[in-house]
């Protein structure tokens, strides 16, 4: 957490510095895009959401008060009101198809069936969730941040974010296992 | 599999251990079902924005950031600000009657309507200052551009005058419909902003937007909508919570609610910077 360094870009951004503005950017971007990511599964909408993000950034930050709170956490929240915005403007909950789960850049062409069956699955799953516990496992999953980091990002002790975490953890393993059983049991019904 | 750990200490202690923070690299065997299930979150695909992706929004920011230049958030929040507020608001309507009414004449003398699109910035310092040691200077913009009135709200006849745009902040004062009223200057709300719903009488409002006119009433349409005084959390189903609500009206579990907690739970108050900007703005 670049805590020093942003306090001090933070200043010069805050006067709309560009230079100030697009470093700043820099420093966020792909965390950010990973985060949209993890909720929307989609390259473009990622790339136009996370435009999105920062422009309301600038547009925002003459009025962003530092009080020593990671400014990370502020960016995560105007992330996540941009997927909020997403779901609610396309009318549909964040589904997922195996087309979606497939269109990262990142997924190699090789891709097992059942890996994506895996992914397809904890997608739907995690869209159960609350939007918090979405954030902890985002935040110390994929981003593989500490608990104690985790906490500090969402103001919260750690023992919160410990309950929060098994509690998440726990509703993934049982719909998980529901859905899991439920394909066994279709695909032995046809087979 | 063996049995799910049951204890959120004993279970954080085991994933610190098989799934250590800021390491990447592969994760070890691994028998306990919840522990199996953060493996596989943790082996989600990423998406990584390319290069040319993010030069191309840098390129944007950096636009944003001229055009939007100098923020004046250095001013007082509340009463000198209000007073400059109103001043501005006052003259920018004057000026937006002058550039409608003006343009009509000149319409009628069948002037050819100039192709490029010229801005016209006006530098006022009010004649009350609200405190001694505070020499502000605020910058109204009437730019002629083509309106977007037509495309973002087509039930609303625009002038065929050049249309100014304006920025206003200050106390609601009045609601009807998705029609608001400060100073009174009629303010048209998107009905589309999941915000427009949630504004009240009494909440301060700062709308950016164009001016149009209804029959013989300047009217601003707000393509920018922020409520600067009270968060508005936005659930993913589309529901919507106000940080203000009374203490019997708790927030839903995905609301973060700082300012709620710290009212009426004694929590933790809002200690982020955040806590005044919320999800409380909105552009349209």
């Amino acid at each position: 957490m670049a805590t020093n360094t942003t306090s001090s870009l933070l200043e010069r951004a805050q006067r709309r510095e560009p230079d100030a503005v697009a470093e700043l950017y820099r420093l966020y971007v792909q965390s950010i895009a990973r985060y949209i990511g993890y909720r929307i599964p989609d390259v473009t909408v990622v790339e136009d959401l996370t435009a999105e993000v920062f422009l309301r950034m600038v547009e925002s930050l003459p009025r962003y008060r530092a009080t020593g709170a990671p400014f990370e956490a502020w960016l995560y929240r105007i992330a996540a009101a941009q997927v909020a915005n997403y779901y609610r403007h396309h009318q549909r909950h964040p589904q997922t198809s195996l087309n979606e789960a497939m269109g990262s850049e990142s997924t190699p062409v090789e891709f097992n069936v059942q890996k994506q069956q895996e992914i397809h699955e904890l997608r739907a799953a995690l869209t159960n969730l609350s939007d918090e516990q979405r954030t902890i496992l985002f935040l110390r999953f994929v981003e593989r941040k500490s608990h104690q980091e985790t906490a500090y990002l969402l103001g919260k002790t750690v023992e919160a974010i410990a309950t929060a975490q098994h509690r998440a953890l726990k509703q993934l393993a049982k719909l998980l296992g529901t859905e899991r059983s439920d394909l066994q049991s279709l695909s032995g019904e046809a087979s | 599999m063996n049995t799910p750990t049951d204890d959120p200490r004993e279970l954080m202690r085991r994933l610190d251990e098989l799934i250590p923070s800021n390491q990447e690299g592969d994760i070890g065997p691994i028998t306990d079902p919840l522990i199996d299930i953060a493996r596989q979150i943790a082996e989600l695909p990423r998406i990584t924005l390319s290069e040319s992706t993010v030069s191309s929004i840098e390129v944007r920011l950096r636009d944003a950031a001229v055009i939007l230049g100098t923020p004046t958030s250095h001013l007082p929040r509340w009463g000198g600000r209000h007073i400059l507020l109103v001043s501005v608001a006052v003259v920018a309507f004057m000026v937006a009657l002058w550039i409608i009414f003006d343009t009509d004449r000149e319409d009628n003398r069948t002037r050819p309507i100039p192709t490029e699109s010229p801005t016209t910035t006006l530098t006022m310092t009010p004649t009350t200052t609200p405190t001694p040691t505070l020499t502000p200077s605020l910058t109204v913009t009437v730019s002629i551009t083509p309106s977007r009135i037509a495309t973002l709200f087509p039930s609303i006849t625009p002038t065929a005058a050049p249309v100014g745009t304006l920025v206003i902040e200050g106390p609601v004062e009045a609601i009807e419909g998705t029609t608001v009223v400060i100073y009174d200057i009629l303010v048209q709300l998107d009905p589309q902003n999941p915000l427009t719903p949630t504004i009240q009488v009494g909440d301060l409002l700062h709308v950016e937007g164009e001016i149009g006119v209804i029959g013989d009433r300047i009217i601003v349409l707000a393509l920018v909508t922020v409520l600067v005084d009270v968060d508005v959390y936005i659930g993913d189903s589309g529901e919507l919570f106000r940080d203000d609500a009374p203490c019997d009206t708790p927030p839903p579990a995905w609301a973060p609610a700082y300012r709620w907690r710290a009212r009426c739970e004694g929590g933790q108050p809002p200690s982020d910077g955040m806590g005044d900007e919320g999800m409380g703005d909105s552009d349209d």
